[in-house]
């Protein structure tokens, strides 16, 4: 499951593709934590439940990257990997698996501080789906 | 969409299709060349299309992309049938400037250059991640996001006359912490007293060249005088609270049957419910981002004082001023010659008001308002002052900075190879940076040049140009 990193002017961003709904969410859970840090250094993880609504699926996919990027920005945590337990249009149910970040193991490429609206997108493809999302540092 | 050139300084967007005003930019022929390329000009028309905007869409000379709103976007709305957009205004709320003034001079002080540089990142905390050392409980984080700046002060951090010299006393009055989430203060208390990362950053400079005689006296400015510089803002605070409102208002703008171009516009309308809520938690921000400022400020004395050995007297370090770049405000403004009730958003841009304004201290009003305007890390910050043609035109506003011209991989890129820091050092300039590629993501290329900036403002007659500052020392996050 690819993504790529997309260079904008101020911030930075991901275009992820994936052949189901519940792949790509997660494989966004992972492009964005990757621009945060090294995930092979995350390990003995602990699992948590997220579940996030939104208006249609483009502003699920956000909701749901905010809710991951809760855990960094809020909790100090790192999300080694996300499994999507349900989704529907507007609504998911996931479960993440997480470790607190450890300054002397973690490297941190990058802060990403929020995750926006701008030229998001999530649309079906020929063979799955492609996302795209724009990311504040 | 088309542009017209009005004079050597503006250009117009004729109101056209959606629009409800036309938008105007403030620029240089050099600057529109370059900014051309973006999709900055569709935001402004975007912005020019929302609900009750009042004037025109303006974007200062500085402008560059943004989410929704430009950066460098000055927009004023009609209290009743106009908006407040947290886009408009930015996540990092009340990202702001604070300068001071020394009575030290720049041979007195570049001897101990290296080891300032070297104390001020070991007592500021700076960087990813980093904590302060001001801890709050919940209550008194909610003193903080009320009172702002006289907290601090109350805490016996900085002077008396501090709050004169902060826009708005340092303290916006309809702050309400019931409005903000737990997330929001989750992440905000334990980052008081810090500079944070990425482009926020803490200049020692010397002051170079002294245009206006009389305003520098008045701002307590004169040549070859060092200055201490702070930028930072309201941390994950107000990036918490900016999301937070961009999430719910894209649900109810949904229903409200505005139509929106782009979904980072998310709005309400300033009188809703939701609006009031956003005005209250922004104020928040705005105040914890002035107390941060008044702390750090505190803080970074208190280390020149120990480093050089030296009495408070003999540093003799005094404000000159604190102004924000990102919020909203209500203000009075004359419209087409009646004065009417304002909702401001500036993003990326500084208040600027001209002589004779009721809502400055009385000590600026002869000169206006001073207003700090930062460059990047090599080149130079300007000291400016407000002015009447300002209140006429731009509601009071002005720019705010350099802006960026390179991505941050970009930057990385051109500065592969290369040792910065020594290139700094060879230069003049001190720096130190606590993140990993910070260095390379802020070197000077990857930003405008910011005397071209300033030299629009100052010819168009929005702000006046009164000293500019050479860095010779910098503490980057």
């Amino acid at each position: 499951m690819p993504y790529e990193v997309i260079d904008h002017t101020a911030d930075t961003g991901i275009r992820v593709w994936a052949p189901t709904l519940p792949d790509l969410f997660a494989e966004a859970c992972r492009a964005l934590f990757e621009q945060i840090t090294d995930l092979r250094q995350i390990t003995e993880t602990h699992a948590q439940t997220i579940c996030v609504d939104g208006i249609d699926q483009t502003d699920l996919l956000i909701n749901w990257l905010r809710a991951c990027l809760l855990e960094w920005t809020a909790n100090q945590g790192m999300i080694q990997s996300a499994k999507i337990v349900e989704i529907r249009d507007t609504w998911l149910e996931a479960r993440v698996f997480v470790r607190a970040f450890d300054p002397q193991k973690h490297p941190v490429f990058a802060d990403i501080k929020a995750v926006t609206y701008h030229s998001a997108n999530l649309s079906p493809t020929s063979d799955g789906w492609q996302g795209q999302i724009i990311f504040d540092v | 969409m088309e542009l017209i050139q009005t004079d050597a300084y503006t250009w117009e967007i004729p109101k056209t299709g959606d629009m409800n005003v036309p938008a105007r930019i403030y620029a240089s022929d050099a600057i529109m060349e370059a900014v051309k390329k973006e999709e900055t000009f569709r935001q402004l028309v975007n912005v020019a299309s929302l609900p009750g905007i009042v004037g025109r869409a303006m974007a200062m000379p500085d402008i560059h992309w943004g989410y929704g709103f430009p950066i460098g976007g000055v927009a004023a709305f009609d209290m009743d049938s106009g908006v407040i957009s947290p886009g408009g205004v930015g996540y990092d709320i009340n990202c702001g400037v604070r300068l001071a003034a020394l009575g030290l001079e720049e041979k007195e002080i570049r001897p101990h250059l290296e080891n300032l540089v070297v104390a001020l990142q070991k007592h500021i905390p700076s960087g990813v991640g980093s904590t302060g050392t001001v801890k709050l409980s919940l209550a008194d984080l909610k003193k903080v996001m009320k009172k702002g700046s006289p907290w601090a002060l109350s805490q016996g951090y900085g002077r008396d006359t501090d709050t004169g010299r902060t826009e708005e006393g340092g303290c916006m009055k309809n702050a309400d912490p019931a409005d903000v989430s737990d997330r929001a203060m989750d992440r905000g208390k334990n980052q008081l007293g810090t500079l944070g990362s990425g482009n926020h950053f803490m200049e020692i400079g010397v002051v170079d060249t002294i245009y206006d005689p009389a305003a520098a006296r008045v701002f307590g400015l004169a040549e070859k005088q060092v200055t201490l510089l702070i930028h930072t803002g309201s941390r994950g605070l107000g990036h918490q609270i900016c999301d937070d409102f961009l999430a719910l208002m894209t649900k109810k703008v949904h229903k409200s049957g505005i139509a929106l171009p782009d979904r980072q516009l998310a709005c309400m309308p300033v009188q809703s419910a939701e609006g009031q809520a956003y005005y209250r938690a922004m104020a928040c921000a705005a105040n914890f981002a002035w107390a941060n400022r008044q702390i750090l400020l505190h803080m970074a004395e208190t280390v020149l004082m120990h480093t050089l050995g030296i009495s408070p007297r003999d540093l003799g370090m005094r404000m000159v001023y604190d102004v924000c770049h990102n919020i909203a405000k209500t203000e009075t403004h004359v419209i087409n010659g009646e004065k009417r009730k304002v909702c401001v958003h500036r993003k990326g841009a500084t208040r600027a008001f001209g002589p004779g304004h009721a809502g400055l201290d009385p000590a600026f009003r002869e000169t206006g308002q001073p207003i700090l305007i930062p460059g990047d890390m090599g080149t130079a910050s300007y000291v400016l002052a407000g002015t009447q043609k300002a209140m006429e035109e731009t509601f009071g506003s002005t720019c705010h900075g350099a802006g960026r011209v390179m991505s941050r991989k970009a930057a990385k890129k051109a500065a592969k190879g290369r040792f910065l820091q020594q290139e700094m050092e060879k230069k003049g300039v001190f720096v130190r940076a606590a993140g990993r590629g910070t260095m390379a993501e802020e070197m000077p290329e990857a930003y405008k040049d910011v005397t071209e900036v300033v030299n629009v403002v100052h010819g168009s007659g929005i702000s006046k140009k009164v000293a500019k500052l050479r860095p010779i020392a910098v503490i980057k996050g």
